[in-house]
This record gives C-alpha cells, structure tokens and sequence, in this order.
C-alpha cells in the first residue's frame, strides 16, 4: 500500500534534536527495524547514544542508499565521498552504526578504517585511534619472544 | 553483530575511543599483514585482535608464489595472495638463502635437492627449513611429501638408476633415510610428479595418475602401497587432481565433452565420488593456453580452497572457495586473480606456487623474529 511506503518515524537525538524520516528508510537500521516489528514505537524514537550532527549524517546515508533509484554504481560513489571526513567523525559514525545495527554503513565506514590502517605506523594508529600505549618498554621487546596464542 | 556492552562516544571535546566489541568488528575488516601491528598498539588492542580472528574473521589459505632465477645463487621473490583483503603481497625475507631450485609437489611442502643436501619445509610460511643428507636414489622429478612423521619420496628417477618405481621415506624420528616398498607397476609409465596428483590424508599418501584417474595409496606406518582404485567421478574426465578436504579428498576434474572442470568430494575410504560444484564457463577460458589448451593445468588445495592455473601460461589464477552448507559443503564461490608476476618475469624465471593457511601466529613471529617485511603490491 502506498500509505505504508509513507510511514514516518520520528528519531530523538541524545541532545534533543528531531528528526523525521520515512520508515522505509529508517528499517535499514535493525535496531529501529526490531521496535517496528515488536510494534513497540514511541513517539519519537530516543537514541540516547547518537548526538544531533552523528545522526543527521546517518540519515543523510541511510535515505541514499534506501532510493531506489539509484545504481549501485551511483550508491557506491556517494559512499566514497561520504566518507571523506576527520577521523574522528568516522569514528562517531561507527559507534553509531554499531549502536543502530547499520550493516551496510557500518561495512562502508569498516572497510575505510582498515584501509587507511593500512598505510599508517602503530604510533599513527595510536594517535588517530585516541590510544594510549599501555606496554612498558621491557613489555614491547618481550613480546616477540612470548608464546603464540591458540586461536582455533 | 553482538552487542554484549556498547561504548559510548562522548558528544563533548573528549576524544573518541572505540573498545571491546566494535573495535572487534573494526578489527575484522582489517586484512592479516595489518593486524601484526595493530596488536602492538596497546595490551587492548592486542586481545581485540585475538578475540577478533577468534570469533568473526575467518582466515583463509593464502597462495604463495616464488619467482626463481634458473641458475646460481638461485636468487628468489616471493609474493603471497590473501584471499580474505584479494592482496597481493610482496614478502622481503633476508634470512632466506636458496642452494637450489625450489620445488613443490604438494600443497604447503616445499624441497630443494643436490647432490649433498635435501632440505625441505612444510610450516605455512616456509620459514623453518630441514637439511638432511639426499636420498640414496638420485631424482628429477619425485612426488614429495609429508605424511605423519615422515617425507616420503617416491618416483622421478634418473634414467640411469635402476627403479623407476623407487620410494624412500625420511623418518623424523630416526633422522635417517630408509627405502620402502616400491610403487605398484601399474604406475610404471607415469612415475613422476609431473604425471602423479596427490594428497595426504590419515597417515596415507593417496597418489593419483592424472590421466586415468588409477590411485593407489601409502600406508606410512607399514611402509607398503595398496590400491589400485580407479576414481570414477561418473563423467567422461580426462585430467584428475585430487588434493585434501578435512578427512576426506577433493578431485578437480577436466570433463573434455563439456569443456568444463568440475569438483568432486571423495571419500577416502571407499572413493566414492560426489559432484559438489562445476566452474563457470568464463573462468574455463581463463585456463586455457593458446597453444597447449588444458594441458598442464595445476591445482593446489587447503581447507575449503582450491587455485587452479595452467603452467603454460599462468597470467590468471582461478580460484574456487567451498562453503559449507547444512552436513557438508554447500555452494562454490568462483573468482579469478591476474598473476603479480608479468609475462617478461614469466618467461626467465621459474614459479612455484604453494598454498597454505597462513595464521597470525606464524606471521606474527616472522615479522618479529626473522624481520620479513610484507608490502601490498599496488595494482
């Protein structure tokens, strides 16, 4: 029915912000899929761990990659300038990704993250990451020589 | 995605910080070379990477190619392909040293021969090296490989040597070469690794002759051959390679009447075959030499891989991941990979290719230990 393609949820940000979305769209995201189903939808919807400028962002690629007239093509290039952002805008948009179980954005902004790993020394990691390098001098060097970890 | 305990970001000046189970997820993206350092960040990062490889990234075996000069000091690159990030990877190992032409029959094991010296490897990375006296016979071409406690080599034989049918079995044990029961004479006219598949499974070496699909099989611990079984797919099959899938065996084989290779699951104790995929029209083309068609096609298996080339011409790889489906395996993912090496490099040097589950453990200590760089080749 074409009423139910219209269907709008309200979603509340942790600062207090609104924003109106269609349903549609908002269902990529399984957290708010599963309130849908177990029709337990309040009005609006709070997401306490996602702040105004993160969720306006979540919104902006949750409505692109739900039209349906986009190629994947067309998707996949506004991914690539999605997510031409600081770092820690990125890593924002993850937490909030996680928090909202958005698989698609959640690949997109993972597979930026490994990729820019890639090129980066472990002091960088630490130092874009917010890490503290918690090994002692003597820890680092002890620990080529320490026993392998059993995986499997 | 499991979501045990969510951090939150901090929505003021502080700074974000990713932990536990997404830093796990984030982790999984990241390809295996990358992960090395990223466990020398912090005490935390090092268990999110354990945890991670642990329970959601599943490694899968890399294909590992060396680029050989034909003559002394047999000067080598090495480049491995992760088919987990599709990498290809150049590998610097300055403790390498080759005395010898490098050689594969099997899987992961690789040998050097010469007159004074066998040397050979079988960890996933063929870093550690075992140099032993030579067999007794003297060999061009043998079938070698690990099976228990063992290397067994049997066939390529000189021509001025006696048996061609000759196998020797190195004992790790007795740290001593002693010679075994022969090859059955049905294999007589094809006793070469050139002619012979194999695998290993259970403390037996399954050999299989190529172009009839005759196997026989050694028996480790008693040191004689059984068999002959003659594979039978059920389908016109004109080139057999068998290769080892958990407890059982994988044939590829070439159906000449279709045009098309094809996968079977084999049972290792009765042989009974069970088609469980067939490769895709394209990729066939890929296989084919312009001169030599599907001759000399190779065919390299661990765990649920297989990576198939033509020797001939080895400018795509083609390679073919089984996925488990409900009691067994399930579906075939196929995919091609153009070769790092160009044809000029082709031409002049000599590859040898390998496969193999490469972990993180065996990376971790030759990054650390034996200082080997990994550096992705940019395409």
């Amino acid at each position: 029915m074409s009423s139910s393609e219209e269907r709008k949820l309200i979603l509340k940000s942790s600062d207090n912000e609104e924003f109106v979305v269609k349903e549609s769209s908002a269902v990529q995201c399984l957290t708010i899929k599963n309130l849908v189903e177990d029709r337990c939808v309040s009005d609006p919807i709070p997401l306490a761990n996602v702040d105004s400028k993160i969720l306006a962002l979540v919104i902006e690629f949750m409505e692109k990659h739900a039209e349906t007239t986009l190629s994947n093509s067309e998707k996949k290039e506004f991914d690539v300038e999605f997510v031409k952002k600081p770092f820690d805008d990125l890593l924002e948009l993850i937490l909030a990704a996680n928090y909202l179980d958005f698989r698609e954005l959640m690949d997109v902004l993972c597979n930026t993250c490994a990729k820019q790993m890639e090129n980066w020394s472990v002091e960088e990691v630490r130092e874009k990451f917010n890490i503290q390098n918690d090994y002692t001098v003597e820890e680092e060097k002890a620990a080529r020589a320490e026993n392998p970890w059993a995986f499997e | 995605m499991a979501r045990k305990e969510i951090r939150l970001s901090s929505h003021e000046d502080e700074e974000v910080e990713i932990h536990g189970d997404v830093l796990e997820v984030v982790l999984s993206y990241v390809p295996l070379i990358d992960l090395v350092p990223a466990s020398n960040v912090s005490k935390s990062w090092r268990s999110a990477v354990a945890s991670s490889l642990r329970h959601l990234k599943k490694l899968k075996p890399w294909l590992i190619l060396h680029k050989q000069s034909t003559y002394s000091p047999y000067a080598s690159i090495t480049y491995t392909y992760d088919p987990c990030s599709n990498q290809w990877i150049k590998v610097s190992m300055p403790s390498m040293n080759f005395f010898s032409t490098l050689k594969s029959s099997q899987s992961n094991f690789l040998y050097m021969m010469s007159s004074s010296k066998f040397s050979f490897s079988f960890d996933p990375l063929n870093s550690t090296w075992c140099h032993v006296a030579p067999p007794l016979v003297w060999r061009t071409d043998p079938i070698v490989a690990r099976v228990g406690d063992s290397v067994v080599i049997a066939g390529g034989v000189c021509q001025f040597e006696d048996d061609p049918l000759a196998v020797e079995v190195y004992d790790f044990n007795t740290r001593a070469w002693c010679t075994c029961e022969s090859m059955p004479e049905s294999l007589k006219e094809s006793a070469a690794s050139a002619w012979l598949s194999v695998a290993t499974t259970k403390g037996k070496l399954i050999v299989t002759e190529k172009k009839t699909g005759v196997t026989h099989w050694f028996d480790s611990e008693t040191k004689s051959w059984s068999g002959q079984f003659n594979l039978n797919p059920g389908q016109p099959v004109v080139n057999y390679y068998i290769g080892s899938y958990e407890e059982d065996l994988i044939l590829v084989g070439f159906c000449n009447n279709v045009e098309q290779f094809k996968i079977w699951k084999v049972s290792a104790e009765n042989f009974y075959c069970e088609q469980i995929g067939e490769m895709p029209l394209a990729f066939v083309e890929k296989l084919k030499s312009e001169c030599f068609g599907f001759s000399s096609i190779n065919v390299l298996v661990a765990r649920n891989f297989v990576y198939m080339y033509n020797s001939w011409e080895v400018e795509e790889m083609v390679v073919c991941e089984l996925t488990s489906g409900g009691g067994g395996i399930g579906s075939c993912r196929w995919w091609s990979v153009p070769n790092v090496v160009c044809r000029d490099g082709m031409l002049k040097d000599r590859l040898v290719f390998t496969c193999s589950e490469v972990g993180f453990d065996e990376l971790h200590r030759v990054m650390k230990m034996d200082n080997w760089k990994f550096e992705v080749v940019s395409t």
